[in-house]
């Protein structure tokens, strides 16, 4: 099979305990501000995999978990676009290494600030390391990679909604 | 300066234990699953257990080319079950185990317990992706007291060609999530005892 130039990461899951947790807690309807960085050439929307470029399908890594978080918060019962309370949140350090022949890591750090009608309740940075399986052979590395970027989001996300400070951010 | 037999010897068999090794990974997430409609849910909170430990398996199955394809069937499955319940059901939870402790806080209604067995294969000696894959669920549900009110068992079917899955390795799979998705909703929209 052909070498992959661009490589498409696969589609998000949530972490659907901590969502139903959110959902169960009685918290206000929050809105989501577009997750920073938007340009499309910053550091942190390119990964790179031996090579090949690793691609959100929705354009850029921060539209990709801007979109995941809208999409748990609508799972929760608690998105709403005009809501007074907003997060805003600015991807710091986001990477998938698969250099490793064996195992590799995800790392990806962002700064979630939470206010309600313009005043600050929360400004926290998350940071969230994933190891993975990886391989010597180049063509299944990339795969792992393609793969491990969704548990990454994943698993920050979950860090974000079990965090008994952001759940009193966002409380009534 | 040539390295000695044994130090070369080892070197191969250490390059071959590693190809032997390879299981390429596969996504069993399908983008869509069993429609919502609102007029005609059940009015009713439900729960599915899939634990963390489930969560975390990870099933090595056969590929092609003498590859094996390895995944996470419950951890990728997750979503399609879950959409497959709010297709008949007003609301659906997730649940960390059967036992009163855990069901009878969240108030629900049912509390559906699967397990997932899947299978793979392809005929090709060249590409790696299978060309079908089988999903079976099945599945226990219990009242909020753990008597058993029902058990049923679906199967997806999904196949896939070259043309289709160079683009999408995990096509196959996908498309037997997605039917197998389906005929869980349909089979327990079928039964009465689950209204």
């Amino acid at each position: 099979m052909c070498r992959l130039r661009h490589a498409p990461c696969a589609p998000y899951t949530p972490d659907y305990d901590s969502v139903d947790r959110l959902k169960a807690a009685s918290l206000a309807p929050v809105a989501v501000n577009p997750v920073q960085p938007n340009n499309p050439e910053a550091k942190v929307n390119k990964i790179t995999l031996r090579g090949a470029r690793l691609g959100a399908a929705n354009g850029t890594f921060a539209r990709y978990v801007e979109e995941a978080l809208i999409r748990d918060l609508k799972e929760a019962g608690l998105y709403s676009a005009e809501a007074p309370t907003r997060i805003s949140a600015t991807l710091l350090v986001n990477d998938v290494d698969v250099t490793g022949f064996v195992t590799c890591d995800g790392t990806l750090d962002l700064e979630v600030v939470v206010t309600r009608a313009d005043k600050p309740r929360l400004r926290k940075t998350y940071k969230m390391v994933t190891h993975f399986d990886s391989n010597f052979m180049g063509m299944i590395a990339l795969q792992h990679g393609m793969a491990a970027y969704p548990q990454l989001v994943h698993a920050a996300l979950k860090q974000i909604y079990v965090d008994p400070e952001f759940i009193n951010a966002i409380r009534n | 300066m040539s390295l000695p037999r044994s130090i070369r010897l080892a070197a191969a068999l250490s390059v071959v234990a590693l190809l032997g090794a390879c299981a390429h990974p596969l996504s069993l997430d399908s983008p869509t699953g069993p429609a919502r409609n609102d007029a005609t849910l059940v009015a009713k909170k439900v729960g599915y257990v899939i634990t963390d430990a489930d969560r975390a398996r990870q099933v090595t199955t056969p590929g092609g080319g003498g590859d094996k394809v390895s995944y996470f069937p419950y951890r990728d499955i997750e979503k399609s079950l879950r959409q497959a319940l709010r297709s008949v059901y007003q609301d659906v939870t997730s649940l960390p185990a059967a036992t009163p402790a855990a069901v009878g806080p969240a108030g629900v209604g049912f509390v559906f317990t699967p397990v997932i067995t899947t299978t793979s294969s392809s005929p090709s000696a060249f590409t790696w992706p299978p060309t079908k894959f089988s999903t079976e669920i099945a599945c226990t549900v219990t009242d909020a007291q753990g008597a058993q009110i029902a058990q049923f068992k679906v199967t997806g079917d999904g196949a896939a060609e070259f043309d289709e899955f160079k683009s999408d390795h995990s096509l196959s799979a996908r498309r037997s999530v997605k039917e197998a998705a389906e005929k869980f909703a349909q089979a327990v929209r079928r039964d009465p005892k689950l209204r």
